[in-house]
């Protein structure tokens, strides 16, 4: 892969930051991503609102090729895994079941259940956890805010928020740009999906920012 | 026939005389045009009986049918706030008529009683708004309801026209026309250039259509607060409160004054300032603007027409409406921006027959009062901004085809020949037609094959929808009219005050005190489209900031502006604000040229900051920014360098770090209007400015909904940003004509490409003259002092910067 990454060393561990909006860590072989919001295209379809659904698949097929060209043994979801509850025996809940299931051949999917989760169908062969997930020295959670306190040192890793930065490029014209939010005690990461939107942060002295190019990761 | 009219028109007389009135000629004109079953145009100003000339006719003409119950006419009023006014009178003249016919306004203030109460029992006349009339037609029973419309008049169509709300006019007229092909359909609007063309645009290609002009018997003088001394070097963003002493002067002088100001902002500024300088004017000074509520609004209102406010601060909210007999006279706060404008505001004064209509303008910069002289030459020549109808918008049509399938449905060809009789879709072709239908239907091509979209269906042949809840989301997001996101301003105890964009709540924390509707106010939280806030103890302030306040500088006005530096340098100049702009004007001819309509002035310059070119072709912030933008590229294109655009009103200025070689022919293939629309697509970037207009087009085409307070779950997960729309929509389907027509948009719109060609070839035939002046010259100041302001993040540091440099160069100056 021609893009840049960073890699954060955080209580011992290596983490890469990788322009896909993933998060990598190597010595586990797992790939970690946050707020697919798979289905939203199909759900605002669904209520009369023309979103081409070509940015969902498109979402699903890089997903699949970056564990597949990284040989992740492991996949986790921070939550908001689905937009919405998909129908049972609709076309776009069979694709997705298809898609894990074949995803599920060759790695272990765990998804840490998010605000847009709450009612949906959990699929079978997925890993549900409910509030949050603890691999130490990480603590996989939705949304880092919620966290309970939990004894021992652990790192957050979380979503929820879409964090993006606002730049001003020259003239009016200003550019968002989905961010990797890292703060003293957890990282938070930007939305996989496509069609997902973003909340631009204000970033706290000691936070560090690194923001998706399209080009890779720029540290900011 | 004939002697029926004549007795029509005893009647109608004999009204007059029960007033101790004659009828005016054009109002008997009028009546026998409709009579006669024309349809037209009725050019008049505000309170010269337009009002009557148009209601007579149907008055008396439908009157004694006997007909089925329904509406007869229909009246289309542009803001809600003139529904009431209106109503009281045309209610006025039925008694005396013997007329038993029943007035109701419905609009979007209308209870759900009384509309309820409608459709049982509908009115004789229905005055309303297109917003309005658009929804009613989503009704089941749509066509029956309006099948007996014999009316349908547009009142202040000039306002309509140009604009998307002007084009849903046009499609709900079209509707109203093929349930009752005798519909006749009247326009009233104040003067245009081009009056024939704005009554074509109204009553379609094919319908034939009188055109009535009333003699304008107005008079009109524009003049402005002349400040003691001006700055020689002005610079743009300074707010101008100086000219507070002569304002309040003025207050002192008349009974009602209305002060106009170009933003909301600059209002609530100018409303707070007044009131501190006159605390015993508390309760007779009020504010008015778009986001203040409208309850407090009409309050303000009345208490303009009663003659109890001695000031109103507003903005063009004020601009439109009924006539406030008591307001003796109208400042203008900063540049009146456009003739025709100034020229609406200036008629909200002198309202008694043979009074003269007067706007005063206060300058907040120097150049402004060249901006006063002007204007008023504009208006002696009646030099108006030309007007023409908006076409292909295909996101209102999208929007009015699924009005219709709600409505009762409606079948393709026919709904074809419908929407092509309006001059917005004449020439709609069959491909984007197919496209719009695609669109309702199936969600546009990235959509086929996707069983689970629903909106439009085909049963029968006719497009209808079924589905409650599209139909209530379509409802909630008819109109045309879309402006950012708006957040209501509650007090913690209860009670509305009003609305403010998201965007400015978006930057405030808790506990951040802002100036709102003149009152300082502390946020204490936000919730549910819902900021909740505190009278604050504290006056330390923000001023919120509004959208819509970069109205440029009409074309007009600009040329006229050229025209009044090339009567001062022919010294033929008489106004009295030249004695003021004399030392300014003559320092620009000392240390560099003047500019005039025959030449077109370059400045260049080198110093610490770099290489600058200023250019001065004086037409307006958006068309500079053209020519700027594209004299960078083709410079680029020479020898790659980067430039820095600046833009103002006036001129332009493009810095570079190194310099660059400039000489008449560099200047002249620069700024050639050949090959302009390729060069003018690589040179500004269409496509970011393309993904703003589209948040307009996404919400009216229904792909975005309008937010509306207190959504529930299922609303909030069907929430997405148009920018991301935009995004989605460019990379999966990029055959979507509603990007085109963004695109086409910002082209037409914003940068105005045909104007901007018109520009170029007027500079074609000027004459170049390039100064090299050694310093910022009067012209080059304001863009110098503008560019900073962008570039320095704080308001402090930038002004402290600013008067220094301005000192150093009156030293230099003097």
């Amino acid at each position: 892969m021609t893009e840049t990454t960073v890699s954060l060393l955080i209580h011992g561990e290596t983490l890469i930051l990788h322009p896909e909006r993933a998060l990598i860590w190597p010595d586990r072989r797992t790939v970690i991503v946050a707020d697919t919001h798979f289905g939203k295209t199909s759900h605002f379809g669904r209520h009369g609102i023309a979103v081409p659904k070509g940015a969902d698949d498109a979402d699903r097929q890089r997903l699949t090729q970056l564990v597949t060209s990284l040989q992740a043994r492991r996949l986790i979801v921070l939550g908001d895994f689905l937009h919405a509850p998909l129908p049972g025996g609709t076309v776009e809940a069979h694709d997705l079941q298809m898609w894990v299931e074949e995803l599920a051949t060759f790695l272990d999917i765990h998804v840490v259940a998010g605000n847009h989760d709450l009612h949906a169908t959990k699929l079978p062969p997925i890993h549900w956890w409910q509030s949050e997930y603890v691999d130490s020295p990480f603590c996989f959670i939705h949304d880092a805010t919620c966290a309970r306190p939990i004894g021992g040192e652990l790192f957050t890793v979380s979503g929820h928020i879409h964090p993006v930065v606002r730049l001003r490029s020259l003239g009016k014209s200003t550019l968002r740009v989905p961010i990797f939010w890292q703060k003293p005690t957890g990282l938070i990461l930007p939305s996989f999906g496509f069609f997902t939107g973003g909340f631009a942060i204000k970033a706290l002295r000691g936070d560090r920012i690194f923001g998706v190019g399209s080009s890779g990761i720029v540290p900011f | 026939m004939g002697s029926e009219n004549d007795d029509r028109l005893n009647r109608a007389r004999a009204c007059f005389s029960a007033r101790g009135q004659v009828p005016f000629q054009f109002q008997e004109e009028t009546w026998a045009a409709y009579w006669a079953g024309q349809s037209g145009l009725l050019n008049a100003a505000t309170g010269t009986g337009k009002t009557m000339a148009a209601w007579l006719g149907p008055v008396l003409d439908t009157e004694e049918d006997k007909g089925p119950p329904g509406i007869r006419v229909v009246w289309v009023t542009p803001l809600r706030a003139l529904a009431r006014d209106l109503e009281r009178a045309l209610i006025e003249p039925l008694q005396s008529l013997g007329s038993a016919w029943r007035v109701e306004q419905r609009t979007g203030d209308t209870s759900s009683a009384k509309r309820a109460r409608q459709k049982t029992r509908p009115p004789h006349a229905l005055i309303t708004t297109p917003e309005s009339l658009s929804l009613l037609l989503t009704q089941s029973g749509a066509a029956q309801a309006f099948s007996n419309v014999q009316a349908l008049i547009v009142d202040e169509w000039h306002e309509f026209l140009g604009t998307k709300r002007g084009v849903q006019m046009e499609l709900v007229a079209a509707r109203l026309r093929a349930v009752n092909p005798r519909l006749r359909i009247w326009g009233l609007s104040a003067t245009l250039p081009d009056l024939g063309g704005a009554m074509r645009v109204l009553l379609g290609p094919s319908m034939k259509g009188r055109l009535i002009r009333a003699p304008l018997s107005k008079r009109y003088e524009i003049d402005s607060l002349l400040p003691e001394s001006i700055e020689r070097f002005p610079w743009a963003g300074h707010l101008g409160l100086k000219m507070l002493p002569q304002v309040l002067e003025r207050l002192d002088r008349a009974g009602t004054t209305l002060v106009f100001t170009n933003t909301r902002s600059q209002a609530e500024l100018w409303y707070q300032a007044i009131i501190t300088a006159r605390l015993d004017w508390l309760t007779s000074t009020a504010i008015h603007h778009g986001s203040i509520d409208a309850k407090i609004r009409r309050r303000v209102e009345e208490g303009l027409k009663a003659g109890n406010l001695r000031c109103v601060v507003c903005t063009s909210s004020l601009d439109l409406g009924v006539d406030f007999p008591p307001v003796e006279q109208v400042l203008q706060i900063g540049s009146p921006k456009g003739v025709a404008r100034l020229l609406q505001r200036a008629g909200r004064s002198g309202h008694k027959p043979g009074e003269v209509s007067r706007a005063t303008i206060v300058p907040t910069l120097a150049l402004e009062l060249l901006e006063c002289v002007a204007a008023r030459h504009a208006i002696m020549q009646m030099n108006l901004e030309p007007r023409t109808g908006m076409t292909l918008a295909l996101d209102v049509l999208a929007q009015h085809l699924v009005t219709l399938a709600i409505g009762g449905g409606f079948e393709a060809t026919e709904a074809l020949a419908e929407v092509r009789s309006t001059h917005a879709f004449e020439r709609i072709s069959d491909v984007q037609w197919a496209w719009v239908l695609d669109f309702i239907t199936r969600g546009g091509s990235a959509l086929q094959g996707y069983p689970q979209f629903r909106r439009v269906s085909l049963v029968d042949s006719r497009f209808v929808v079924h589905a409650a809840d599209l139909i209530r989301r379509h409802r909630q997001n008819v109109g045309t009219i879309t402006s950012n996101v708006s957040i209501a301003l509650k007090w913690m105890k209860g009670g509305t005050l009003g609305q403010v964009e998201e965007s400015f709540i978006g930057r405030l924390r808790p506990n951040d005190v802002f100036i709102f509707g003149g009152r300082a106010l502390k946020l204490v939280r936000v919730r549910d489209c819902i900021a909740y806030v505190r009278v604050a103890a504290t006056s330390t302030r923000f001023v919120p900031r509004w959208q819509g306040t970069r109205l440029p500088l009409s074309a007009s006005l600009g040329s006229e502006l050229l025209e009044a530096l090339s009567r001062y340098a022919k010294g033929a100049a008489i106004d009295p604000e030249f004695g003021v702009l004399r030392p300014l004007l003559d320092l620009q001819t000392q240390w560099s040229v003047m500019p005039t309509p025959e030449r077109l002035l370059v400045e260049v310059l080198e110093n610490r900051e770099g290489f600058h070119l200023f250019a001065f072709p004086f037409q307006g912030r958006f068309i500079n920014e053209g020519i700027g933008s594209l004299m960078a590229l083709r410079a680029a294109r020479d020898h790659p360098r980067t430039f820095c655009i600046t833009t103002n009103e006036y001129g332009f200025e493009l810095l570079c770090e190194e310099r660059f070689e400039i000489s008449e022919t560099h200047l002249r293939r620069w700024l050639s209007p050949t090959d302009l629309l390729a060069d003018l697509l690589a040179s500004v970037n269409v496509s970011d400015l393309a993904r703003r207009q589209f948040r307009d087009i996404a919400r009216i085409a229904g792909l975005v909904d309008s937010g509306t307070p207190r959504q529930s779950k299922t609303a909030r997960q069907l929430q997405t940003s148009s920018g991301l729309m935009f995004d989605v929509l460019e990379r999966y389907d990029a055959g979507n004509l509603l990007l085109e027509q963004s695109r086409r948009e910002v082209l037409e719109g914003q940068l105005d490409h045909r104007a901007l060609s018109e520009s170029l070839t007027r500079i074609a035939a000027q004459v170049l003259c390039i100064a090299r002046p050694g310093r910022y010259t009067p012209l080059a100041f304001p863009l110098w002092a503008e560019r900073l302001q962008t570039q320095t993040l704080s308001t402090e540091t930038w002004q402290k910067r600013v008067e220094r440099e301005a000192k150093k160069l009156e030293r230099l100056a003097r």
